[in-house]
């Protein structure tokens, strides 16, 4: 049985590696050494901070509070002493570390920490419900500090917290498990990308190798990495490109992936979230009106008077847990379907779209709240232009063309889908701090400090702040959802876990000495939260330093 | 099957003991006694509670019986009894138990008892110190603490047997020399404890019930209630906190 701490001692010892190959071919290394396949699953999922598939429903439920409230337990120092040190190094996991290193609680019985033991108390933390088990949760947490050396807890913490700091993104763990089983990387990534579960693929990879994982098949509720779209270089170039084009409109609402089959119905979200539960009349539409045994890609637009209410109001029914039946009537929502990646027992990916979409016609018969994308298929510049310019005057996004004879790639932002969208610039930024407002405001954070990521080295790097272009609404609702992931407070300021994207605009990017990154915004405003993005798919600073190229530029003309 | 009648401040005293540091447990119906015993998630706590067969007013186990409890429902239910009242067990199949109490009858799942954190042995300890108090003087002292600390000295020596609290700016002692205490053996003995748990633990006990305390030098402590008017045995083990150096 694999140990934690030698678990531990391995992150450490990645935490020092800066070099991609490097940190692939140690993890290659790691993980071929381990026999048992429950430990190689775990370590893999571990290495990326995860407990569960991003799909899947459990979740551990161990928040900030929860964790301070079991290192003062363990250690006897308060809460501030801890935030203090969590000041000086920015991170919980160092600062669990550093006060475990005096405990003071003891225990009547002290079991070695193993990765199969941390798998079977995270297990046992995600079944618990009800009003006792914050407290039930608390105390495993300080039988597991109490157990842990100084070093297992600091990567214990940055587990819980989802955030492991080793610069291990996927990219790397394809390739150290592509190296680890001698196998083509793509064949590991396309593993990957129908099932999601790098623990699997690694599982997989070990004991029946290259052919095992080609093996591998979409499987009903288990999410597929959705197919990304390029921006588009302008129509001509399209046609150029593809000949005949597939015209669709790009609808302003949110991406999901629907699976219906088995007497039960799934409904994913861009980023592989479970949020079947916010969309009832949805799921029951499709099980009216679908065929069964099938997947579907398409976009849920809220719609009142025949036009897009704004996307925000979609990301609010997916958070929503409670009150669902109550956001049913307040925002009616309708489904465009698009795609359909899976049908009757098959894969369906690999056909040419134009086969896909006979399919999928097909399968689903329209109904009140369901639709099929209207779908154009044309080399005519004029006649696009026509369907880009109707889709903007709907109130939606712009057009999507795409290559009607090639298939459906999970995960991938190629050249087969192209976005046409009325270019006004803005930047996905990942909120890092925030603080408390002013007079009427003071008991809501009105003011968030943003970030954009710095490739080379993988940290986030400050670019400045935003304070206006939200709504009272939208403050409340943000100060709420912020203050779960307060790291520390310092007067009126704080620093939050990085864990949300806001999309911002600007008037112009600046030169500035008192940014690390050496930009700033100028007149930042708030347009959304996107919800959709994980945070690594931010903004990165080379994109900012090439806008900010791009605009010094335009004002030399 | 299994079939008992007893009286409703025990099975009050045994749920309160158990919900104390876990929400299911394991109970074995034995041929002399009821016995249960369970450990926190944290590892810092164990319960043990044993009721004597003649606790109860008919005690038919029937050969020895474990069953699987989810002890929270059943002490919610048992506040509604009155103390005096007698209730009735009965086990009619191994997935439900039912619980008769007037004119109200209660039927809840059982848990697969092997569901269940197995109980850890009862650690041997050797603890120099014996206390003996009236349970409702060592609740007062830590109700007290409480306010002011989150952790507690349990001091014994030559003079007598104290509780200490001590706060950013305040202090607490309860002292209690030999004559306040029921039976005392004078043993010199220190340990710290967490006033979390023991603020759990009180709540079995009401003034009058006696308390005997086992206590070593920065060494778990045994707490050894008896509850019910005698007819519930409770026991806490307690791990220390280590004290400050200074």
């Amino acid at each position: 049985m694999l140990k934690f701490r030698k678990f531990s001692e391995f992150c450490l010892l990645l935490e020092k590696i800066s070099s991609t190959l490097e940190l692939a071919a140690k993890i290659s290394e790691f993980i071929i050494s381990i026999e048992d396949d429950e430990d190689l699953y775990n370590s893999v999922t571990f290495l990326m901070g995860r407990v569960y598939p991003p799909w899947d429903e459990r979740e551990v439920g161990v928040g900030i509070g929860l964790i301070y409230e079991a290192l003062r337990i363990a250690t006897g120092k308060s809460r501030a002493e801890t935030e203090d040190i969590v000041r000086d190094t920015g991170d919980i996991g160092l600062a669990a570390e550093r006060v475990l290193k005096d405990k003071k609680q003891t225990s009547l019985f002290v079991e070695e920490l193993t990765i199969d033991r941390l798998r079977r108390v995270f297990d046992s933390m995600s079944s618990l419900t009800g009003e006792r088990s914050q407290k039930k949760k608390i105390r495993s947490l300080i039988d597991l500090y109490i157990s842990a050396s100084p070093l297992e807890s600091r990567y214990l913490t940055r587990l819980l917290l989802g955030e492991m700091r080793l610069g291990v993104g996927e990219g790397i763990i394809r390739d150290s498990i592509a190296r680890a089983w001698n196998i083509n990387s793509g064949v590991v990534e396309r593993a990957y990308m129908i099932t999601n579960d790098f623990g699997r693929v690694a599982v997989v990879a070990k004991n029946e190798g290259e052919e095992g994982l080609k093996k591998l098949k979409i499987r009903l509720h288990i999410p597929v990495r959705m197919m990304l779209a390029q921006l588009s270089e302008g129509i001509d170039r399209a046609i150029q490109e593809m000949g005949k084009v597939a015209v669709e409109w790009k609808f302003d609402g949110s991406r999901v992936q629907v699976h219906w089959g088995d007497g039960k119905l799934t409904i994913f979200s861009r980023r592989l979230e479970n949020v079947t539960k916010a969309l009832p009349e949805i799921a029951e539409d499709v099980r009216k009106n679908v065929r069964e045994d099938v997947i579907l890609d398409g976009e849920v637009v809220a719609m009142k008077d025949g036009r897009p209410m704004p996307f925000q109001h979609i990301l609010r029914r997916f958070r929503r847990k409670h009150e669902v039946s109550k956001m049913v009537e307040k925002i009616p929502i309708i489904v465009q379907f698009f795609d359909i990646l899976y049908e009757d027992g098959r894969e369906t990916i690999d056909l040419p779209l134009e086969e896909r979409r006979r399919i999928l016609e097909s399968a689903v018969k329209p109904s009140e709240r369901i639709r099929i994308a209207k779908h154009v298929i044309t080399s005519n510049p004029d006649e696009i232009n026509k369907i880009y310019n109707e889709a903007l005057k709907a109130g939606h996004e712009g057009a999507m063309l795409k290559n009607p004879v090639s298939a459906y790639t999970p995960g991938k932002r190629g050249k087969n889908w192209l976005k046409l969208k009325a270019g006004v610039e803005t930047l996905d930024l990942v909120v890092v701090g925030g603080e408390w407002g002013e007079g009427k405001r003071s008991h809501l954070i009105s003011s968030y400090e943003l970030a954009c990521f710095d490739q080379e080295t993988g940290n986030l790097v400050k670019v400045g702040k935003v304070a206006t272009g939200f709504t009272d609404e939208q403050l409340e609702e943000f100060t709420e959802m912020f203050k779960q992931i307060v790291e520390f407070e310092e007067g009126k300021k704080m620093t939050f876990m990085p864990k949300n994207v806001f999309e911002v605009g600007y008037q112009e990017i600046q030169k500035s000495p008192k940014y690390e990154g050496g930009y700033a915004l100028r007149f930042p405003r708030f347009v959304r939260l996107r919800d959709d993005k994980d945070v690594d798919e931010a903004d990165t600073l080379e994109r900012i330093a090439s806008l900010y190229e791009a605009q010094s530029k335009d004002s030399r003309i | 099957m299994i079939n008992t009648i007893v009286a409703g401040e025990v099975l009050k005293s045994i749920t309160r003991a158990m919900v104390a540091l876990v929400s299911e447990a394991r109970f074995h119906f034995m041929a002399d006694k009821l016995h249960s015993r369970a450990v926190d998630p944290a590892n810092v706590a164990m319960v043990i509670v044993n009721v004597p067969k003649e606790s109860f007013e008919v005690y038919n186990p029937n050969g020895e019986k474990t069953i699987g409890v989810d002890v929270n429902r059943i002490f919610e239910i048992s506040k509604s009894i009155r103390g005096d009242e007698p209730v009735e067990f009965k086990l009619e199949d191994d997935t439900s138990l039912n619980v008769k109490f007037g004119s109200v009858e209660y039927s809840v799942a059982l848990i697969d008892p092997s569901a269940i954190r197995k109980e850890p042995k009862i650690p041997n300890l050797e603890l120099p110190a014996k206390i003996v108090i009236d349970a409702g003087e060592f609740k007062k002292a830590i109700v007290a603490s409480d306010k002011i600390s989150d952790r507690v000295l349990f001091k014994s020596s030559e003079n007598g047997f104290s509780i200490e609290a001590e706060g950013d700016v305040d202090r607490i002692t309860s002292f209690m020399s030999e004559a306040d205490l029921i039976e005392f053996n004078k043993a010199d003995a220190r340990s710290m404890f967490s006033i979390e748990y023991l603020k759990e633990f009180i709540k079995v006990a009401s003034p009058g019930d006696t308390l005997t305390i086992y206590l070593g030098n920065n060494y778990p402590v045994r707490l050894v209630f008896e509850v019910a008017g005698g007819k519930v045995g409770v026991e806490y083990i307690l791990a220390p906190r280590i004290e400050e150096s200074e």
